[in-house]
């Protein structure tokens, strides 16, 4: 091949390579503006529940309850207010803890530590905070990093369903450029691995932000591990 | 002497059912308003001895009303109210100058009297 088309296709090449790599930014940019985009989604998915259904469903109960002081003693009608009143305290209480799974008001008003705090003590199996950036971050690297330690906690926790005595622990390493986040489960004796289930979701939330993810297993626990770059 | 209430909502529907409950409580409710600037505005003009605050409002949030009314002589007791639970708000709700917090759907005049009693 004479010389100049050699050095024709190897040009040809590198402006390929070029604009593959410009290409892929792109891609990358517009994968991690749509998994932000999908999270103020869910915000605004719980805003509106707040404000709309929630405040309805309150204001019903409330009438409901007056109207039962209304009533002078025990009866048919007492009975079917207060049965009506019953249901509509547990359709209230579970309407709340689906706006709190899709989005936790106190990450908007207070930022990842509050947050965090809030979601440990509401975990189902024993955990710990360890370790959490004080410093506000912008609201994308907040939704990320709540998002990633709650899906872990939720992983990891079925791990620990597996093996009581166990307890979770979690740290978000604030590096400058980026956020390491740690969930373990520490179970005396170890526990097998973190179940496939679910891992897919996680691995793609941390991909979406250019960052990435391993499970981690060692002789007193196994957990996941995160790295995820913040603005 | 019963005592002046204000009732800080943004929903018409709340405030009018919160005015109810309060006064077959033995309150007197004094005023109403629907956001955080009216609940300032209507506390420096009423001087009401308990504000009845919602958290979620659409200008500021209830903590930081409740701390501006803190700072005023005679502050009146605030207790904020919430149609999500009081976990929802981790420690903000202690960290507040407030006097306490009633989940929406558990207020009545007496659960406004408690706190305000525990408060002492």
């Amino acid at each position: 091949m004479p010389a100049l088309a050699v050095v024709g296709a190897a040009l040809l090449v590198e402006r390929r390579t070029a604009a593959l790599r410009a290409e892929l930014v792109e891609v990358r940019a517009s994968r991690a503006r749509i998994a932000s985009a999908a999270d103020d989604a869910r915000r605004e998915a719980e805003r509106v529940l707040h404000d709309g259904a929630q405040q309805r469903l309150l204001s019903v109960a409330l009438v409901l309850r007056m109207a039962r002081a209304q009533l002078p003693g025990p009866g048919r009608g007492a009975d079917l207010l207060e049965e009506a009143a019953a249901e509509l305290a547990a359709a209230l209480g579970e309407l709340r803890e689906l706006a709190r799974g899709m989005y936790p008001v106190l990450l908007t008003d207070a930022g990842l530590g509050p947050a965090l705090a809030a979601l440990v003590e509401r975990s189902t199996v024993p955990a710990e905070l360890v370790e959490v950036p004080r410093r506000r971050l912008s609201r994308a690297d907040e939704q990320a990093c709540y998002f990633v330690v709650s899906d872990a906690l939720a992983l990891t926790a079925g791990a620990l369903d597996r093996a009581p005595g166990g307890r979770v622990r979690i740290v978000v390493r604030d590096r400058g450029g980026r956020m390491d986040v740690e969930v373990t489960a520490r179970v005396p004796g170890g526990v097998p691995e973190v179940p496939r289930a679910g891992l897919g979701g996680l691995e793609d939330r941390v991909a979406a932000r250019g960052g990435t993810l391993r499970t981690t297993s060692s002789a007193d626990g196994v957990g996941v591990r995160a790295v995820l770059p913040c603005g | 002497m019963r005592a002046r209430v204000l009732i800080v909502d943004d929903h018409p529907s709340f405030r009018s059912i919160a005015r109810r409950l309060l006064v077959d409580g033995g309150f007197a409710v004094v005023g109403e308003a629907a956001d955080g600037a009216g609940a300032i505005s209507a506390a420096r003009e009423l001087h009401p001895d308990v504000v009845l605050l919602d958290v979620q409002l659409p200008d500021l949030d209830g903590f930081a009303v409740a701390a501006v009314l803190a700072a005023q002589p005679a502050p009146p007791a605030v207790v904020l109210v919430s149609s999500r639970s009081r976990a929802d708000y981790g420690t903000r709700v202690g960290d507040s100058p407030a006097v306490g917090f009633i989940a929406k759907a558990e207020l009545s005049g007496d659960a406004v009297g408690r706190l305000l009693r525990c408060a002492g």
